[in-house]
């Protein structure tokens, strides 16, 4: 449903993103991660066609977004950051008038705002004034607002913030009741909500793509920490030599006691093997762990890559030299 | 020797099986206002309701009272806006019902001014002295009360009275009105704008999105269309058939008759219509009423309006016999043509600004609308109410007519309404553009104020200009266009120049919004 490829975004000598390529396909939950100021709401304000690309192509619903806007627009809800609203207008009125700007027949109206507040939890102050709600309110009058056309493709950019603990749940579960028809990218910065509703996560640093993978692909990256009083080469060797294990690396000897982070190559619990391997030789184990790797682990092993502009710079002052 | 696959228990997320869904409350109670300060106003405003109505009242008595009976009239508004106030901010049942029959003996007096034979002969009797006041006041009481009525019954029936009472209204204004010309030029246009307000307040006072309001909307809207086909017939009747000039129904009859209804037609097309234009320019046109700029606007244009008209009879009465055309004297002073000048920056200067500012212009243009929707949809609502704010100028007029006893030449007023609008029109686009190139309502309004000022420079400046200069000046000035309008002198050609204008900067404006696209 979304297609981004090589996107790029200058804004004057800011470059804010750098060749940007993933896909979201239908009825999938994608979580947008990345530091502050990465690129996410460039990103997302291209895609919804408010700003134009450097270069690049990105198709949403099919429709590319420079070309056909208006078809890509109808498509689309979208939650912007700030939730910029109409402070002198009232919950319902504010409603009304976006649910007939985004072109809901008048028969169907009534019906898909009473969903919205209700789903929204908006039912008890439709008449008060915008300006006077609170930012969680505010959020919430936004989220209504992306969904009253019932678009197929949601893009909610940080959809919780603000939100009060029961309200977060609440919206969790109603992206995650939605994503079983609609397609979402979400960004936040509350990995425990990616954890809990996205299928797939990108992750996005100094404007560029780190890592895009499923959450069950993280998962499956487990590693093993193992403590064992014995030569640390040794027994490093011995590791090596159970069939399934794909890397392993010492973190040091301290005291008698080598410690290792072992990573296996499948889906596999290798503890028992691992155990004993070690205990035939006639070392003892002192610590014997499986670690799954979560998000957050990704996230930062993302920010800990080589930095990108560093790299820029570098080759920039290469050029300088020639 | 591995065992089994790695399989992590995930957290089970939000709406998991053993959530128990929490009811949702309201995050605050709205307790009920305790309206003292707007009671004590009610009162002062009963007094003076009083004072005004007795001093009024007492020459017709042949007696002898404090305050003569302007200042009657004067303490009567007063007192009467204090109690519609009371009424529109107090809820109690009690105060409620009482407005609420206040409103309706009102209404039913109005009606009996209409419909019972006038004593005394005047224009249209005691319906236009007495009729049309009560009646635009029973509407606002009525207005009022409803808006706290939560009984739903005495809701219903005010409702359908108010309904009821305007459908009569507009038919009678448009029947009697195509029979009796006399009837139209005075009488039937007030009916004709009265109608009209009555309906769109049956109208707007609906519940949301329910189809009684949809249903009037384009029952008005159907009535203007028959009413506008039959008064261009009958206007065109006589170039038709070759009939005699006696038979001329264009000027005024024909016109009023095809304004109102056009009018009328613009409203059914803005209550029922869902194109994005329609649906942008309802709310940019309720956001000037959201705001204090349009109440202080309509208010600054009333008390000029009043100040040169009182400063207009005074000469007109002092000089003895006027030459026509008289209403030159009325506009073209130093402070309606300055009023004029600053109305449109005012208007103007928040329309596109406000939104950069706050940010709603990305919501705005992320919803399946273009630009030229946008732009248009504010231009369209910026002249309506360029040309609403207006009317207390006009009404001014019709009170000389009616009160005065004296016909003047009003065919000045026509060719200068459309100068008006022209080049009200071209200030509106100008204005419109300053407000699209930067977040700040301030600049914007310097902006176009500098660019309207430079406009009116060119008046003097063709004033002793050489020949081909002098011609061109008179082409951009819009103050040479306003006086030969009011002298009743009309050329097409110099609408020109103001009409381009208008265009353009609309166009200059679309392309401001539509250059953030550009790479």
């Amino acid at each position: 449903m979304i297609e981004v490829d090589k996107l790029t975004k200058y804004f004057g000598p800011v470059q804010a993103i750098d060749r940007v390529t993933f896909q979201v396909d239908k009825g999938e939950i994608v979580g947008f991660l990345g530091p502050n100021g990465a690129g996410k709401t460039t990103t997302m304000r291209i895609l919804t066609s408010y700003m134009p690309a450097t270069s690049g192509i990105a198709k949403v619903a099919g429709y590319d977004v420079m070309t056909e806007s208006t078809d890509v627009r109808r498509n689309i809800g979208y939650l912007q950051e700030s939730v910029p609203l109409y402070g002198e207008m009232r919950v319902l009125e504010y409603l009304d008038y976006r649910a007939k700007l985004k072109g809901v027949p008048r028969g169907q109206r009534a019906q898909r705002i009473g969903y919205c507040l209700e789903r929204c939890r908006l039912r008890e102050v439709t008449r008060r004034l915008i300006g006077t709600l609170s930012r969680g309110y505010r959020q919430r009058v936004g989220l209504a607002d992306a969904m009253v056309h019932d678009p197929p493709i949601l893009i909610l950019d940080e959809p919780t913030a603000g939100l009060d603990p029961l309200q977060i749940r609440e919206t969790l579960a109603l992206i995650k009741e939605l994503g079983q028809s609609h397609t979402i990218l979400l960004s936040t910065h509350i990995l425990s909500e990616v954890e809990a509703v996205c299928e797939r996560v990108i992750i996005i640093n100094a404007g560029r793509i780190g890592f895009s993978q499923s959450l069950a692909e993280i998962e499956s990256e487990s590693r093993i920490l193992l403590e064992v009083r014995g030569p640390s080469e040794q027994v490093s060797g011995t590791l090596r030599g159970i069939s399934g294990v794909s890397q392993v690396k010492p973190l040091g000897q301290d005291d008698g006691l080598a410690s290792f982070e072992i990573r296996t190559q499948e889906e596999t619990d290798l503890r028992e093997a691992v155990s004993r391997a070690v205990t035939d030789k006639g070392w003892l184990v002192c610590r014997l762990d499986l670690k799954y790797r979560r998000l957050e682990d990704a996230f930062f092993d993302v920010l800990r890559e080589e930095d990108p502009l560093k790299e820029l710079e570098k080759s920039s002052e290469a050029i300088k030299k020639i | 020797m591995a065992t089994r696959a790695i399989k992590r228990k995930r957290d089970p997320g939000p709406g998991g099986p053993n959530w128990a869904p929490i009811p949702e409350r309201a995050p605050s109670i709205i307790r009920a206002d305790k309206a003292i300060v707007f009671r004590m106003l009610g009162m002062v405003g009963l007094v003076f309701t009083a004072v005004g109505t007795l001093a009024m009242a007492a020459p017709s008595w042949k007696m002898n009272y404090m305050i003569g009976p302007e200042w009657g009239f004067f303490w009567f508004t007063i007192g009467v806006g204090l109690l519609l106030f009371h009424a529109i901010s107090d809820a109690e049942i009690q105060y409620r019902r009482t407005y609420g029959a206040l409103g309706l003996v009102l209404l039913f007096a109005g009606i009996a001014a209409k419909v019972l034979p006038a004593g005394d002969a005047g224009m249209g009797g005691g319906f236009l002295a007495f009729g049309v006041p009560a009646l635009t006041l029973a509407l606002g009481f009525l207005l009022a009360v409803l808006r706290h009525e939560s009984d739903s019954f005495w809701r219903k029936m005010i409702l359908r009275i108010i309904g009821l009472t305007g459908a009569a209204m507009v038919l009678a204004g448009f029947l009697a009105g195509n029979v009796n010309s006399n009837f139209l030029r005075g009488e039937g246009l007030l009916l004709l704008i009265l109608g009209l307000f009555y309906v769109s307040a049956f109208i707007a006072m609906q519940e949301t999105g329910s189809n009684t309001g949809y249903r009037a909307g384009l029952a008005l809207g159907v009535v203007g269309i028959l009413a506008f086909l039959v008064a261009l017939f009958r206007s065109l009747r006589p170039a038709l058939f070759g009939l005699p000039a006696s038979e001329a129904y264009m000027v005024p009859d024909g016109l009023i008759l095809m304004a109102m209804a056009l009018l009328y037609v613009a409203l059914s097309l803005g209550i029922c219509c869902d194109w994005p234009v329609v649906v942008l320019t309802r709310r940019e046109l309720a956001a000037f009423f959201y705001s204090p700029i349009a109440y202080i606007v309509i208010l600054g244009f009333a008390v000029v309006g009043w100040l040169t008209f009182a400063k207009f009879v005074g000469q007109v009465l002092s000089s003895g016999p006027v030459m026509e055309p008289i209403m030159a004297r009325y506009i073209l002073d130093f402070t309606p043509v300055i009023c004029l000048i600053l109305i449109a920056p005012v208007i103007t200067m928040r329309l596109i600004s406000e939104e950069k500012r706050s940010g709603t212009l990305e919501v705005l243009l992320t919803a399946p609308v273009n630009e030229t929707s946008v732009v248009l949809s504010k231009y369209f609502a910026a002249c309506i109410f360029f040309t609403v704010a207006l009317t207390p100028w006009w009404l001014f007029l019709v009170s000389l007519r009616v009160f005065g006893g004296q016909p003047f030449d009003y065919r000045p007023l026509l060719s200068f309404f459309i100068a008006l609008s022209c080049s009200g029109a071209g200030f509106i686009g100008v204005g419109l553009f300053f407000s699209s190139v930067t977040k700040n309502q301030i600049i914007a309004a310097v902006l176009a104020f500098a660019a309207i000022m430079g406009l009116t420079v060119v008046f003097w400046l063709g004033m002793d200009a050489a020949p081909p200069w002098r011609e061109i000046f008179g082409h951009i000035s819009y103050l040479d266009m306003w006086i030969s309008a009011l002298e009743g002198q009309f050329a097409p050609r110099y609408l020109l120049f103001h009409v381009s204008l208008a265009v353009f900067f609309v166009f200059l404006t679309i392309k401001v919004l539509e250059a953030r696209k550009w790479t």
